[in-house]
């Protein structure tokens, strides 16, 4: 097992080098440059002085060489600083990732905690008016542009009710606030992110498990269960989920980038500053370390995601063992 | 002796939007206590529908039995309220089914599949006792390393094992009933016979009573007492099985005969085939149903559906032949 977990681990690498190379070298070529937002709308600023502050960032220099002293930092853990505030970008990361991972986790939690029911009892339910019903209400929120959903509700609950801040992540009294009050005001500007973003993603988990459930519905098992006079529910919830809540397993691995990534449609809609934010910003102003960054650190989570949700798939089902002894007979 | 299961005037259809496919159609067979039914058929003719009929396991909401009785115990099956019928599913009447390695669930371990019917019918067994029992059940259906096999998952075990476990299962409430449907076609040659051995050995020591479903004549003859023929969803023959092995009637039995090779005499026969193909339910030969495949069919075959006529000797025949 622990001699499976390394040699995935040591197949990260060359893979990440091969990630991390093609963005760069997208992100270098594309047009653009991060000096021309100082320098296009200040006609006053010399073309010397903007040779000199390329020559300072190493922007002089072929791609390819950038490229290799990017590498070289990297090993050591350096993701530079951002052009625009000098600021460490591990720093400016790190302040960023949490308010992400919290919305997503939330969304997430959410639409697990409704997508799973909803496709279970669709499939229990085959063809009747709940099955309908459900498919009908998960694919409008599939369809519909989140963002127009967005300002909606912004408007009905924010500005028509005022029952809900409208955007950002505290109110402006939040440091007078008790401890309590303080979470109660992060959940009053939660509300309307993560319930919304919870019920656009609530299409695919759900009918993938209505899909998960129908298929091990019919298996042979299940008739063995109910030779044996096991009732409906023993055999829904014992014999029938535990088998298609297994490839569920997959799509949770699937979705760990998603929850650091964050949406950039979503955090600037709502003023969040999460990752999302960071590196739109970071790309409308070309600032290379920032954007490397976030793309590194999300490749980086992204196979990690894949490699725990295999080793999640290996603890849940039985019939998978990763054995050392496979490799060696 | 008395009658252990009647059932009378089956028939299990399909029903879809457009069509209707009777996939039993009209089958009348019994069992007698503590004895051994063969049924026997081609793939296709309706007899695992027959089988899954008996406790209604019908595979969708389409299908459905249409009318008949089911006669066990004095009870009739047919109109029981579903929850009655839960009551005696897997106590009175168990299955064993063809593919033990689909038909035990892949991630529960053995112990925690058997141990659920224990839990379900068998309430006279203390909690502390389980294991322990659990263990007996699966040697008694001669597992071996039984006290390390309780914990494995159904793909550790081999395909015979499987089965045994299957067999374990349905021993666990001591049935009165035990319907085999192909119990032993997914499994070698070898393993076939010890699982037969085995079901013989359970049926004297518990005065069981099975329904073998199998297509394959030679396994049947080996175990049961009665056989029941089915061709397109209807029973051509039902008679004892020494007369019917020794005398054939209907001209598929016999020709289901004449495709043993044992049966062949001299060297380098060729095997005789039934010609034609097993009819599709959906589109069943008008007349008889197996008119466009016999050997011996003359005109009234093809108008009429024969009715089942009972001959001197007690053999039961669906053919034109032996009408008076």
């Amino acid at each position: 097992m622990l001699t499976y977990i390394t040699r995935r681990l040591i197949m990260l690498i060359p893979l990440l080098i091969g990630i991390s190379l093609i963005s760069f070298l997208v992100i270098h070529l594309s047009p653009g440059k991060p000096t021309d937002v100082q320098f296009q709308f200040n006609q006053k600023v010399s073309l010397e002085v903007r040779e000199r502050l390329e020559k300072l960032y190493g922007l002089d220099k072929p791609v390819l060489v950038q490229y290799g002293e990017w590498l070289k930092r990297m090993a050591r853990f350096d993701f530079g600083r951002s052009f625009i505030d000098e600021r460490p970008v591990t720093e400016k990361i790190m302040e960023r990732i949490p308010i992400t991972v919290t919305i997503n986790i939330l969304s997430l939690g959410l639409i697990f905690l409704m997508a799973v029911p909803i496709g279970v009892f669709s499939a229990v339910k085959e063809g009747s008016f709940y099955d309908r019903a459900m498919t009908v209400f998960v694919f409008v929120g599939f369809a519909m542009p989140t963002f127009w959903l967005a300002l909606l509700l912004m408007k009905f609950f924010g500005v028509t009710l005022h029952w809900l801040p409208v955007s950002g992540m505290r109110s402006l009294q939040f440091e007078y606030y008790t401890f309590w009050g303080k979470l109660a005001d992060y959940a009053r500007h939660l509300c309307l992110p993560v319930c919304i973003s919870a019920f656009t993603g609530l299409a695919g988990l759900s009918r993938y498990m209505r899909t998960n459930m129908l298929h091990v519905l019919r298996q042979d098992y299940i008739r063995t269960a109910k030779a044996k006079g096991l009732n409906q529910n023993r055999i829904y919830f014992r014999h029938a989920l535990k088998n298609a809540l297994l490839p569920v397993i997959t799509i949770l691995g699937l979705s760990v980038p998603g929850l650091i990534g964050g949406s950039v449609i979503f955090e600037s809609i709502f003023a969040i500053p999460g990752m999302g934010k960071l590196f739109y910003d970071g790309v409308m102003s070309r600032d290379y370390p920032v954007i490397m960054g976030v793309l590194v650190i999300g490749a980086f989570l992204t196979l990690l995601g894949n490699l725990l949700a295999d080793l999640a798939y290996c603890a849940a089902d039985p019939r998978i063992r990763y054995s050392d002894e496979k490799q060696e007979s | 002796m008395d009658k252990l299961l009647e059932i009378k005037n089956l028939k299990t259809y399909f029903q879809y939007e457009d069509k209707v496919i009777p996939a039993v159609d009209d089958v009348s067979i019994f069992i007698k206590k503590n004895s051994v039914l063969g049924l026997v058929g081609e793939s296709g003719c309706g007899k695992t529908m027959t089988a899954l009929s008996i406790t209604r396991l019908l595979p969708t909401r389409d299908c459905e039995i249409v009318s008949g009785e089911i006669i066990f115990n004095g009870s009739n099956l047919v109109d029981m309220r579903e929850e009655d019928l839960r009551d005696l599913r897997g106590r009175d009447i168990a299955y064993i089914f063809q593919e033990p390695s689909t038909s035990l669930n892949p991630v529960l371990s053995i112990k925690e599949q058997i141990s659920e019917i224990v839990w379900l019918h068998r309430k006279d067994i203390e909690n502390s006792k389980e294991e322990e029992f659990i263990i007996q059940q699966l040697q008694k259906v001669g597992i071996k390393l039984a006290e390390e096999k309780i914990n494995f998952f159904p793909h550790q075990l081999s395909g015979g094992e499987k089965q045994r476990v299957m067999i374990a299962m349905a021993m666990v409430s001591k049935p009165k009933l035990i319907v085999a449907d192909e119990p032993t076609t997914a499994l070698d040659v070898t393993i076939q016979a010890q699982i037969l051995d085995l079901l013989n050995e359970l049926k004297t020591e518990y005065n069981l009573s099975i329904l073998f479903i199998s297509h394959d004549l030679n396994v049947i003859g080996e175990l049961a007492d009665y056989i029941a023929v089915m061709y397109a969803g209807q029973i051509v023959e039902f008679t004892d099985a020494k007369k019917l092995i020794k005398q054939p009637q209907h001209p598929y039995t016999k020709g289901l005969f004449d495709c043993l090779p044992e049966r062949q005499s001299g060297q380098n026969r060729k095997l005789n085939a039934i010609a034609g193909e097993v009819p599709k339910a959906d589109n069943f030969p008008q007349g008889c149903r197996f008119h466009p495949r016999c050997s011996q069919v003359f005109e009234k075959c093809k108008k009429e559906m024969p009715s089942i006529f009972k001959m001197e000797s007690g053999q039961e025949v669906r053919c034109w032949l032996y009408s008076k």
